[in-house]
């Protein structure tokens, strides 16, 4: 098991909390909350070890731009393709912005 | 030898094989890889170890795509292997009906197996058609025992119309008391997805098909009919 953390640059708090995937082989589990204006944290937990390159390539298309909210996330990995990572953390992230709307 | 034989089908009656069906070798050789075979997978591990169907495209007709297992989680491997080419074919509800953990007595010590003792009766009175799938099925299947203090218990449920959000809480309601973690995965027509996730009201699920994940809200219509409708 290896923990993995990562930071970003970001623009205002986002509101609310969304969860979505689950634990179980080859899913994952995408926590989103309201982060600390002006960054996005993620911390990765997963049950692969040696993957930190892979993690990062893929977390900074979702986060390096520094436009999005600030947010604190939480990733609890199973074994999960980067196929599947990027499809949870998109579905997490339109589900935030589908409930900011409300 | 504990050998489950009274399981085993010969593969000439077999129909299709399906994801999570574990195939016996007739010969090591008989595998077709991208790569040569690693070293842990050789003739006397192939010899006892089945080959765990997956879920992904047929590439060509008659050639089954499998994962290797061996004795650690790192140790997989993809491969091919021509339907004729298998000795014997062990499903997953083939392990349920014949309670084929029962066989193995000391092994009751591991969580998952007395999960397992604990869930199949309550499974088998809600009518499932279930079986066993992961470390589990594959260490009752092949007496290989692959079971370690944190190994969950992996099922699924064949389910060829839709279950309400409802009849999937009941079933998760039933595995809330197990010794370890249990993933269900409904299998559709259209591929699997994860029981938890639909009981929990999640408007769109993702779905395992042979070509690829994607998420949907409706798992029992094919991917077109999905199309059609959101």
């Amino acid at each position: 098991m290896e923990i993995i953390n990562f930071s970003y640059p970001a623009a205002a708090t986002a509101h609310g909390q969304i969860l979505v995937g689950v634990v179980g082989s080859g899913d994952l589990e995408v926590l989103l909350e309201a982060g600390q204006t002006g960054a996005t944290t993620v911390c990765v937990t997963t049950s692969v070890d040696g993957c930190q390159p892979v993690w990062h390539a893929l977390l900074e298309r979702f986060f390096g731009s520094g436009e999005g909210p600030a947010l604190r996330v939480e990733i609890n990995d199973f074994g999960a393709t980067p196929g599947v990572v990027s499809m949870r953390i998109a579905q997490a992230l339109e589900e935030m912005n589908a409930a900011q709307g409300k | 030898m504990r050998q489950s034989r009274a399981l085993r089908m010969p593969s000439a009656t077999l129909q299709r094989a399906r994801p999570h069906d574990l195939l016996f070798l007739g010969a090591a050789q008989a595998l077709l890889s991208d790569d040569p075979l690693p070293p842990w997978a050789d003739r006397h591990w192939l010899d006892r170890a089945p080959a765990v169907v997956r879920r992904a495209p047929t590439v060509l007709p008659g050639v089954v795509p499998v994962g290797l297992r061996g004795r650690t989680r790192s140790e997989r491997f993809a491969a091919w292997i021509h339907e004729r080419e298998v000795a014997t074919l062990v499903t997953p509800e083939s392990l349920s009906r014949a309670r084929t953990w029962q066989q193995y007595r000391d092994w009751s010590d591991a969580a998952p197996i007395r999960a397992l003792e604990m869930l199949a009766p309550r499974l088998d009175r809600l009518g499932c058609d279930w079986g066993v799938t992961g470390s589990v099925g594959f260490s009752i299947a092949s007496s290989i025992r692959l079971l370690s203090a944190d190994s969950d218990l992996d099922l699924l449920i064949r389910q060829e119309h839709s279950m309400t959000r409802s009849e999937a809480r009941a079933i998760v309601q039933l595995s809330s008391d197990l010794p370890c973690r249990c993933d269900i995965q409904i299998e559709t027509p259209q591929g699997a997805f994860s029981l938890l996730e639909w009981a929990r009201n999640s408007p769109r699920v993702l779905l395992k098909t042979e070509n690829g994940p994607r998420l949907c809200t409706s798992p029992w219509a094919s991917a077109d009919e999905e199309g059609a409708s959101s």
